[in-house]
């Protein structure tokens, strides 16, 4: 990777990976790792995120050649959630993992990785609540349902953007992403004792 | 609430929050909610819920996803063996539709050359053969015929030495017939094995 000058942009490093460059692609993949993860992780919910994340990097870079440009952050988070689905497929056809998450899962019972060097034992028990509400209701959409979420909301992504990671038309999307809302809405409603105040939802009936 | 919405009403919710909605629907539904306090809580807890995704703790990857050129080897050595299975499959099952359909063409041609050759052969003997001589032939006491038969029993031997002594032409559509069987039940063989395997490496990798 020392051959690659650090003001190479996003641009010159997907033309030098096209050419076959793999410390090039590898910047990229540094670049991305955080992001693609996450959404694996969200999409799966365990620790099989961190296959689907390497199978993704290394179907990207077999396949880069393909780009033809746009956004390289949705061209690659279509392999991802293209992966992940797959992953789900093999679940439902063989179900042995469940798709909630699990309770002694390392992640939700030690939420080390939660922790912020500022944040006091109070908070990172909120964020450490916060996130397994999100996670429990997030398993119970479809999945396609749910990668609009993750995309949208989770990681702030664009309509167009995620409408190409999700290579569908930008009217379905919305329609997804309005009805994923909704939906988590209702669910996080049942956990309005673990939100912080600042996040109960209204459950109040008109 | 949002879930007791008209679809359409949530989809522009939705999209209202996303800053979506071109200026028209925008503005008409800004002046719906003005007059529907139900829409417009519904407006509010769709924020809340999206404020809730956006506050989902992102986790650091937990470790690098980077590729090398092993791994990519690895993984080439499984899809290329896969793929391999693959095509075996698919060119032995080609194959043997070919062979199939040559074996029914050869089939049917010989059938209808033994057909013509039989009519061929019988019609002369039968239309040249002078009435008397049917008539003798018919009516020949059994010590004449015993005579006539002994006669001709060396002609047809000769003949039959004089056709085994010279090789016969080369005839596609009896070799086929000849190899048929064997080249059909081979290929169905190898095209079973190769989908068995394929399938095998594909579900233990699943």
């Amino acid at each position: 990777m020392e051959g690659i000058g650090l003001s190479m942009d996003e641009v010159q490093l997907i033309q030098a990976a096209q050419g076959g460059d793999l410390d090039a692609f590898n910047r990229l993949v540094l670049t991305y790792q955080n992001l693609a993860f996450n959404v694996a992780w969200r999409l799966l919910g365990d620790d099989a995120a961190e296959d689907a994340t390497q199978d993704a990097f290394i179907a990207a870079y077999r396949s880069i050649h393909r780009f033809r440009g746009g956004s390289f952050k949705a061209w690659l988070l279509r392999i991802v959630t293209n992966g992940c689905y797959d992953e789900l497929r093999r679940r439902q056809r063989r179900p042995q993992t469940p798709l909630e998450p699990d309770p002694a899962d390392e992640n939700q019972a030690d939420p080390s990785w939660l922790a912020d060097p500022g944040e006091g034992p109070q908070e990172l028990a909120e964020r450490a609540e916060l996130n397994t509400a999100i996670q429990r209701c997030l398993s119970q959409l479809e999945p396609e349902f749910r990668a609009a979420v993750i995309l949208v909301d989770v990681q702030g992504l664009d309509y167009g953007e995620a409408a190409h990671a999700l290579k569908r038309p930008l009217g379905t999307v919305k329609s997804r992403l309005a009805r994923a809302r909704a939906r988590l809405q209702n669910c996080l409603q049942g956990f309005a004792e673990l939100l912080p105040d600042r996040f109960r939802l209204n459950m109040q009936e008109p | 609430m949002p879930n007791r919405l008209p679809a359409r009403d949530l989809e522009q919710l939705s999209a209202y929050m996303d800053g979506q909605l071109d200026l028209r629907r925008r503005t008409e539904l800004e002046a719906r909610m003005k007059t529907d306090p139900i829409l417009a809580a519904a407006l509010g807890e769709l924020r809340t819920t999206q404020a809730i995704l956006r506050r989902a703790p992102q986790r650091r990857a937990p470790r690098n996803f980077t590729l090398s050129p092993a791994m990519l080897g690895a993984k080439t050595q499984t899809i290329s063996a896969w793929n391999n299975l693959r095509l075996v499959s698919a060119v032995a099952t080609i194959l043997l539709v070919v062979v199939f359909a040559g074996d029914l063409w050869a089939n049917n041609q010989l059938g209808l050359a033994a057909s013509a050759t039989s009519v061929a052969e019988e019609a002369p003997q039968t239309l040249m053969m002078p009435e008397p001589a049917m008539k003798e032939s018919e009516t020949t006491t059994p010590e004449f015929a015993g005579d006539a038969a002994g006669e001709a029993q060396p002609f047809a031997l000769e003949i039959e030495r004089v056709a085994q002594e010279q090789p016969a032409p080369f005839d596609l559509r009896v070799f086929i017939l000849d190899y048929a069987r064997l080249l059909e039940l081979g290929l169905m063989a190898i095209a079973a094995a190769a989908a068995l395997l394929a399938w095998r490496r594909r579900h233990n990798k699943a």
